[in-house]
């Protein structure tokens, strides 16, 4: 996969289009395609973002386990996700706690993790896990990327176990800051690093 | 059409998309416009539904509360 692809499937999540619609993109620069899909994602989460805040004062006033069912069932995981980043990120982190690992994973899907890193910061790891594993049985290698930039190492320790060899390229790829490639490289056993294409050992 | 393409993906934007972008067919600009907008119809449509659906899982008595937080 080249930098551009990986912008191009990046940008692709971001507007909810298939990448082949994208395939228009493929000679912009990569950092052009980096600045565009920034600047959406900033569009996005900004708009509506007066009544996202209104809801996110609103839900003060409601209990945690009533949150995370209306979570669920109303709000759905593009609202979560929008919502997650303008709440107290311990009562955030809390509300998370007790949603489904597959709801989680949805949301996580959506999420932007620098606006919401208060809540990522105070998820239990063993929440933090459970996602991972759904992420990785989806093969959602786009969202487990987006979230190394923002989870303690032993988190990511944990959650490489469910990442399978053939995989790590293509989550490397995607990775935004490509120092965090070495990043991820070290934390891997010596056996997996062994495994890796030459380029990533 | 070239200035209109731009002016469309910019006004999504906010300002003038990057320069590989700008280049681009404006028949591809508009595609990208397009799909922005669509995507922020998607949310507003969600947050629409949700604001109808939420009251009903909020017990009676706050539900004075809630609709003056929210200022529905």
């Amino acid at each position: 996969m080249t930098p551009a692809e990986a912008e191009i499937r990046k940008l692709a999540r971001v507007l909810g289009v298939d990448r082949e619609r994208l395939s228009y993109l493929a000679d912009v620069p990569r950092d052009d395609l980096r600045e565009l899909r920034e600047r959406t994602t900033t569009v996005l989460f900004d708009a509506h973002l007066g009544v996202l805040e209104r809801m996110a004062g609103a839900s003060k006033l409601l209990p945690p386990p009533l949150l995370a069912k209306m979570a669920e069932r109303v709000f759905g995981p593009l609202l979560a996700a929008r919502i997650a980043g303008l709440v107290d990120p311990a009562r955030g982190a809390e509300i998370a706690g007790r949603l489904s690992p597959g709801f989680l994973a949805d949301v996580a899907a959506e999420l932007d993790p620098r606006r919401a890193n208060g809540i990522i910061a105070k998820l239990p790891s063993r929440v933090v896990v459970a996602v991972a594993r759904e992420l990785a049985r989806r093969r959602d290698w786009i969202t487990i990327a987006r979230f190394v930039d923002h989870l303690p190492d032993g988190t990511i320790v944990t959650s490489l176990e469910f990442i399978p060899d053939d995989a790590l390229p293509e989550v490397a790829a995607l990775l935004d800051d490509p120092a965090k490639i070495a990043k991820v490289r070290d934390l891997l056993p010596a056996e997996r690093v062994a495994r890796l294409p030459e380029h990533l050992r | 059409m070239i200035g209109m393409a731009e002016r469309t993906l910019a006004e999504q934007l906010g300002a003038a998309p990057p320069a590989g972008v700008a280049a681009l067919d404006p028949a591809h600009q508009q595609d990208l416009a397009d799909a922005l907008r669509s995507a922020r119809r998607r949310q507003a449509q969600a947050l629409a539904e949700a604001g109808n659906d939420a009251l009903r899982f909020v017990p009676a008595v706050l539900r004075p509360a809630i609709r003056k937080a929210v200022g529905l």
